[in-house]
């Protein structure tokens, strides 16, 4: 094709991945440039496909936990809420007071975690590599907290159906402590670093900029949906577990560009903070008691469908459980935040330069595991 | 001022280039692991099992394998019981589903050895609540696990799960 | 104290009355001292060469992980120091991969002539007292034009590699050299303004008799620093090796003992340049107490931990940005700083 200069040019294309530092995962994509600007993209998915949601079919609910946690794999245990909730609907069973809070207060500190690794990552595909060591550290006190509680660091399989697995002791109490004291000061150091940062500005502002109707035409959610202007978080708006009782505060931007995106985590990371500092007030208020209901043995919830949605960290993740009242679920889909989110790709990336695509795919906080399934 | 940004950016790594340094050296210094740990290698009370099978049934990735037998007085007995460590995902299933809590995961985390026949662990084999991991050179018996099961007492957790 | 301050100077006597002596014996011409020296000079800048890179690929592991709130190497020698010799080892050992298709003869000549430049530079640069290879009247013109040299070796990796990655980081290499050319070279002239001199032992003199030309031009000072790490493509200017988006970028198809030429030739030009910035900037190899050649080491040292630090904290800057950064920041920013350091000294004078 023939250029304003009426020089001969040739689109090419670039595969991006799926072996790449920058794509967060095995994400492919075929992307057709024009010179140094990109003119189209095609997503290719799948690398990390594990055949999740056809694995739960051979598997009864209890045993098909463990594999909820491997979706999003940064924040276990907000995959196994929609998929608990789900069943729950269907056993009809209602869920003691300690354990749902126990349920949030876990969520809420997974999903600090994952926010972390989001900023992290995001920093690191940006050049500056320090930028990720400090939120890995603060992630690790996370981690802590959630080794002490329930053993595991990452695939916790902590929410169970009915209540939650185990209670708090005084090792999950210390390591509390020490996540209260660490972050705040954490979250003031990177702001330092990062915000104002002239050459992280001209990267970040005015890439991948996407529009408020944009966004909700796309299914975007989390916080990729509140940095482009629209004010909607689950947690407040539709609020399962406890959510209800406790003030979310949502902080929503409305550029729309990467920084928003940034920055948006960043402001969440605080709001977070907060919440998990409440609901641990509320748990220590309550007395102790039930953390599990009465739920039989021998698990065969009433045949029917049913759907539960959640506010995870990189969305809204949903979970639909048919059942025919048999020991194995008969169909298990999940819709999945980051599955979506990409797909607005095709419409903002052409225009870009190279690196600011890499900007924009780290901007967007996507795990693999999540859209493979 | 241009370049303000930049600067404070500086002076954080500054600051934080002559802090303390965070890494746990390894092997000098082992890690804390906490009580709760799921981890590691498995344990079995030999005498308190009474072969109901319930923690191979609990397991998602079919990681028990046993065979049962049954002796003169008709009561069964377990005559394999192995477990494949190479699928296990260390849910911890299988110890909440023990009813006489006789399987325990244990705080032993070195847990690699030179060649894959010695991944899985047949726990009929070790000694009763100590084994010796490794069949290639000496390696110390392992300290004593932890002797609380996974789940925490207080929970009623034993009647809910399947 | 004087003798270890010209302990360098001493034994380059020694080694020079000794091939008198010898050429004496054999009834050569005297002339050919002089031929001798050269050789004997450049092993010793080949030395320089090499203690400098050993010494600052480790420091500059070591300085990132203390960034990163970790040890760095601590296992190979006493704390990890020998570390770089574990690397050489280990990059030696490694199979001499060469693509099927790329000019071979190329491919080696680039990896090999990456050390010419900054040896040839580091020819000109004082130590100390009386220790410069080559004191040129014009050492300052003579070392800026070797160091554009530096950026050709890295074209013709990126040209011989057969690889479209590669090739676009060559040209983004030279298109960065060629452009922070100029306000490097425009800060070094306000220098050359104050001093006086265009010979780099002279303009040490000067800075010993008055004070250190930082004081004097400190935005000529900055402005020096930020050319030199987008010309030695340290980040944030390392976008011919972007890790993240070209994969390795100019590199893609170094492996082993070529790569390790290239990665040891990067801390050799950025020697260069802190050598050349104490020099002119910070005073040379003057200061009190200790010897000339030690001040120069320490003073090189500050400088490189500079580079480092600035790597590791900031990101990269993308492509486009760099030029502009250079063309309409840079460069008028040093015209102004030579127009004011002019009328300056039209009026002191």
């Amino acid at each position: 094709m023939t250029n304003e200069n009426g020089r001969y040019s040739e689109v090419y294309q670039l595969n991006f991945g799926p072996q790449h530092p920058s794509t967060h995962g095995v994400l492919h994509m075929l992307v057709e440039m024009d010179g140094e600007t990109c003119v189209g993209v095609d997503t290719k998915i799948g690398y990390l496909h594990r055949g999740m949601e056809k694995l739960l079919e051979s598997r009864t609910y209890l045993q098909g936990l463990p594999y909820t946690d491997r979706l999003d794999y940064l924040a276990g245990v907000n995959n196994n809420l929609p998929y608990v909730l789900a069943v729950e609907k269907l056993l009809g069973v209602e869920v003691p007071v300690r354990a749902n809070l126990l349920r949030m207060l876990t969520c809420e500190i997974m999903r600090l975690a994952s926010y972390m690794v989001g900023i992290g990552i995001y920093i690191m595909d940006l050049g500056a590599v320090s930028g990720v060591f400090y939120p890995f550290q603060q992630r690790e006190y996370a981690l802590d907290c959630m080794s002490a509680l329930c053993g595991a660091r990452m695939t916790q399989s902590y929410i169970r159906y009915g209540g939650v697995q185990a209670d708090i002791n005084e090792e999950f109490d210390a390591t509390m402590q020490k996540l209260f004291d660490e972050v705040p000061r954490f979250i003031e150091m990177y702001h330092k670093l990062i915000d104002e940062n002239e050459i992280f500005l001209t990267r970040t502002k005015g890439i991948g900029v996407i529009s408020a109707e944009d966004a909700m035409d796309y299914a975007l959610t989390g916080p990729n949906l509140r940095a482009s202007g629209v004010d909607y978080d689950l947690r407040r708006d539709a609020p399962y577990c406890l959510y209800d009782r406790f003030n979310i505060k949502v902080p929503v931007l409305t550029a729309g560009d990467c920084h928003a995106r940034y920055m948006q985590r960043m402001l969440e990371c605080e709001e977070i903070l907060q919440l998990i500092k409440e609901i641990y007030a509320a748990l220590q208020a309550e007395p102790a008691g039930e953390i599990m209901a009465k739920i039989p043995k021998v698990l065969k919830p009433a045949a029917g469908e049913a759907y539960a949605q959640t506010e995870n960290p990189k969305g809204i993740m949903g979970c639909l459980v048919a059942s025919e009242g048999k020991l194995n679920p008969l169909r298990v889909h999940f819709r999945r935040p980051s599955f979506d989110n990409i797909a607005i790709f095709e419409k903002i990336m052409p225009g870009h330069k190279v690196a600011d695509l890499v900007s924009i795919i780290a901007s967007f906080d996507i795990v693999l595991g999540e859209i493979d399934g | 001022m241009f370049g303000k940004g930049i600067l404070k950016g500086l002076g954080v790594t500054a600051k934080e280039a002559v802090s303390p340094r965070l890494t746990e050296k390894y092997p000098e210094e082992k890690p804390q692991l906490p009580a709760r740990w799921r981890g590691g290698t498995f344990a079995l009370d030999k005498e308190a099992c009474i072969s109901c099978g319930l923690c191979a049934m609990a397991c998602p990735n079919k990681v028990i394998r046993q065979k049962f037998d049954k002796d003169e007085n008709n009561k069964k007995f377990c005559t394999e019981f192995v477990m494949e460590r190479q699928y296990c995902l260390f849910c911890g299933l299988c110890v909440e589903a023990c009813p006489k809590s006789c399987l325990h995961l244990t705080q032993e985390f070195e847990t690699a050895v030179y060649a894959a026949a010695d991944v899985p662990q047949d726990l009929l084999a070790q000694s009763n609540m100590e084994q010796s991991l490794s069949k290639y050179g000496a390696k110390p018996p392992l300290p004593k696990p932890a002797p609380k099961p996974v789940v925490s007492a207080e929970s009623s957790a034993k009647g809910g799960d399947a | 104290m004087e003798f270890i301050n010209n302990i360098f100077v001493n034994i380059a006597g020694l080694i020079r009355w000794v091939f008198d002596w010898l050429l004496g014996l054999l009834g050569l011409p005297l002339g050919l001292t002089d031929v001798l020296m050269v050789a004997v000079y450049w092993v010793a800048i080949v030395i320089v060469c090499v203690l400098c890179a050993l010494f600052y690929v480790i420091w500059e592991r070591k300085l990132a992980g203390y960034i990163q709130r970790r040890p760095g190497p601590n296992r190979l020698g006493p704390n990890g120091w020998l570390q770089t010799i574990g690397d050489a080892i280990k990059l030696v050992m490694k199979e001499d991969i060469v693509p099927d298709k790329a000019d071979k003869p190329v491919h080696l000549l680039a990896a090999l002539l990456a050390f010419v430049p900054p040896m040839l530079a580091l020819a000109a640069i004082p130590f100390g007292e009386g220790m410069a290879a080559l004191d040129l009247q014009l050492g300052v013109v003579y070392v800026i034009a070797v160091t554009t040299l530096a950026s050709l070796p890295v074209l013709l990796a990126g040209y011989a590699s057969n690889n479209k990655y590669s090739l676009v980081g060559g040209m983004r290499v030279v298109n960065q050299a060629i452009s922070y050319e100029v306000p490097q070279a425009f800060a070094i002239l306000s220098v050359i303004m104050v001093a006086g001199t265009f010979n780099l032992t002279e303009i040490v003199h000067f800075q010993q008799q008055h004070l250190w030309l930082v004081c004097v031009q400190p935005l000529a000072f900055v402005i020096y620093i930020i050319s030199a790490v987008a010309e030695c493509n340290r980040a944030p200017f390392d976008l011919p090796e972007g890790e993240s988006e070209l994969t390795a970028g100019v590199f893609t198809e170094y492996s082993g003992m070529r790569y390790a030429l290239f990665y040891l030739a990067e801390y050799c030009n950025m020697f260069v340049a802190a050598g050349l910035a104490t020099t002119l900037f910070l005073g040379g190899f003057s200061g009190p107490f200790l010897p000339g050649w030690l001040w120069f080491i320490l003073k090189t040292f500050v400088i490189m931990s500079i580079f480092i630090w600035v790597r590791w904290t900031l990101p990269r800057v993308r492509a486009d940005y760099v030029l502009r950064f250079c063309w309409k920041l840079l460069v008028p920013l040093t015209l102004l700083n030579m127009l004011v350091t002019g009328v300056v000294l039209y009026i002191l004078a």
